[in-house]
């Protein structure tokens, strides 16, 4: 695999992790 | 200890954290935008790592974080069993699912890293498994605070749990140094001049005091609801 491609999915699963404890903060909020 | 009281109160961290959120929101954006922007487009990449030296950017402050965020659960941990400050359990009910998102980044990224770095996803040195053992501790806290019907005791539990888990804390860090390890030793963290260039500690920096406020935004975020639960619970107690 091209050695690009897992720094890609590095960043991928950093940003897509962080907005999943975002979401959850905001949905938590609105639950109140 | 009157200055502890007076931190503590729910009234008060509510306020606070009305005030800070905003800001807090607008620095982790900032220091995001900006982290990403020198490790793709300023950041030189590395003679033998070459672009993987990147995923550097991403891992090491999610390392940190995982360690500092159980770190402080820790204080939290201390403060609610000797101070008797219930509202501390609810920080460290906040930090529990930051800290187990930051040390699962970590382990995810590592192995991404590993793969091409190292020829495995993965391998049982001291490094790896004592940060697994930390993303253990972390899901070990989250069902301790679900697990109890009383919550009160849950919180009890929790922080007895988390006290004892403070252990993994030192080995975690000096893993390297203690034991013969695939993983590299610190190159940053330790007594001395880093032995890193600073070309690569500005993306490094910027991504660290990225994760620290959004750290702090998450907190600001989520502990009024928790806060206004606790005072749930007690009027029906």
């Amino acid at each position: 695999m091209n050695r690009d491609l897992y720094v890609f999915l590095a960043y991928g699963v950093f940003f897509c992790l962080l907005g999943v404890l975002a979401i959850g903060a905001f949905l938590k909020k609105k639950k109140a | 200890m009157k200055h502890l009281y007076s931190f503590f109160q729910p009234r008060s961290l509510i306020d606070r954290c009305k005030t800070l959120q905003p800001y807090s929101l607008v620095c982790a954006v900032l220091f995001f935008a900006l982290g990403c922007y020198n490790a793709w487009f300023v950041s030189p990449i590395d003679y033998q790592h070459g672009p993987l030296i990147r995923i550097l950017y991403v891992h090491v402050p999610a390392s940190w974080m995982a360690l500092f965020i159980f770190g402080l659960m820790g204080v939290m941990a201390a403060v609610g069993l000797l101070g008797s400050m219930p509202t501390a359990y609810r920080i460290l009910k906040v930090l529990t699912p930051v800290g187990l998102i930051f040390a699962t980044i970590s382990l995810i990224t590592g192995s991404l890293w590993g793969r091409p770095a190292w020829g495995t996803w993965w391998v049982w040195d001291a490094r790896l498994t004592s940060m697994a053992l930390l993303w253990v501790q972390y899901w070990g806290c989250f069902a301790l605070q679900r697990g109890y019907r009383d919550p009160w005791r849950g919180d009890y539990v929790t922080g007895v749990f988390v006290l004892i888990g403070l252990l993994n804390l030192p080995i975690i860090k000096w893993s390297v140094t203690w034991w013969n390890t695939l993983h590299q030793p610190a190159s940053l963290m330790k007594w001395g001049a880093p032995t890193i260039h600073t070309s690569f500690l500005w993306p490094l920096g910027f991504m660290a005091l990225g994760c620290l406020t959004f750290t702090l935004w998450m907190i600001t975020k989520t502990l009024p609801f928790e806060l206004s639960q606790q005072k749930q619970r007690a009027a029906i107690k």
